[in-house]
């Protein structure tokens, strides 16, 4: 069997299609997966996509933190497999503590639909490996709850270890230091607010997240 | 009315025949630093209304909550742990149990 990348879909999900298409004009084979179900053993990596999964009530990733397939993730990221959460999907690691900190709402309280310049400062984590520390990448956002938060220590531990994966070159959120992506300390999981997938043909706006989903696919392979 | 327990005698000679009904209050509050943006919008609505003594407005989550348990102590102790796990992030937010009422028992 080939090597297989889990997308998950809770309800609300709605970015699991572009996913699925992106890994697949990269080469990487991918199936959609539903949160009630528990099993992604048959997966070697997984995607939790963008979206409102369970209407973001409570917060964002509340609730999704809570299904069935979560267990499995966790085991995953356990066992240093590669994990990544888009936009919603960040929010649902950070809720589940697969990575720390947490997403508000955007200073400005606007809900931001827009291209950003991204600054890639660690290439450690699963996703961005083909990149190098200090490129500029641009990357659709899409997002009313955006904004990284975290205190203090909690931010100087992820710079020292070389977790931040991705900067906003011009803030558009308020997020603590510029953050756009996070990894843990692992560098396996790592969650983004900007959307790679969007951004895989250039006739919808750049290619700038083949990189990044390519960097992925790298490290699934090599996982 | 402020709970009424059955005591220590009565929650031993109670326990296991019938539990209490309880309704709980728990509010959500963003803690002391965490920006808040909403409050801070409304802030301004406030002060435009030309209630210009407001310095601060906090936004935040009420939840009430209908349960049952053995006495008052039992209702705090899961009322709190459903915050703690749920109801709150404690990266950005603070709860309080509040308003722990005794309801009509069942």
């Amino acid at each position: 069997m080939p090597p297989t990348v889990g997308v998950v879909v809770f309800p609300g999900t709605n970015c699991e299609h572009d996913v699925v298409h992106a890994l697949g004009l990269l080469g990487m084979h991918a199936e959609i997966k539903w949160h009630g179900d528990a099993g992604l053993g048959d997966c070697d990596a997984v995607v939790l996509p963008g979206g409102f999964a369970h209407g973001d009530y409570l917060r964002p990733g509340a609730i999704a933190r809570f299904s069935n397939v979560m267990t499995s993730i966790v085991e995953m990221a356990r066992a240093g497999k590669p994990v990544l959460g888009i936009c919603n999907g960040f929010q649902v690691l950070t809720e589940a503590k697969l990575l720390p900190g947490a997403l508000q709402k955007n200073a400005g309280l606007r809900f931001i639909c827009d291209v950003e310049k991204l600054e890639v400062v660690s290439n450690r984590s699963v996703a961005g490996g083909l990149m190098q520390p200090g490129e500029i990448i641009s990357l659709p956002i899409n997002h009313f709850e955006g904004n990284y938060t975290c205190d203090q220590v909690t931010y100087d531990s992820l710079v020292e270890n070389d977790q931040i994966v991705f900067k906003y070159v011009d803030n558009p959120n308020g997020s603590v230091g510029s953050i756009a992506g996070i990894s843990n300390s692992r560098g396996n999981v790592v969650g983004m607010m900007p959307h790679p997938e969007r951004a895989v043909e250039e006739i919808v706006g750049g290619t700038d997240g083949r990189k990044v989903l390519a960097s992925f696919i790298q490290a699934v392979l090599n996982a | 009315m402020r709970v009424q327990g059955p005591g220590a005698w009565g929650r031993s000679y109670l326990a296991g025949y019938f539990t209490l009904r309880y309704e709980a209050v728990v509010e959500v509050l963003l803690k002391d630093g965490v920006s808040d943006p909403e409050g801070m919008t409304i802030l301004d609505a406030v002060v435009s209304l030309g209630y210009g003594s407001v310095e601060r407005v906090a936004t935040g989550k009420l939840f009430r909550l209908l349960l049952n348990a053995d006495d008052e102590n039992a209702a705090a102790d899961v009322v709190t742990q459903i915050a703690e796990q749920l109801l709150s992030n404690p990266v950005l937010e603070d709860f309080r149990v509040r308003d722990l009422l005794a309801a009509a028992s069942s």
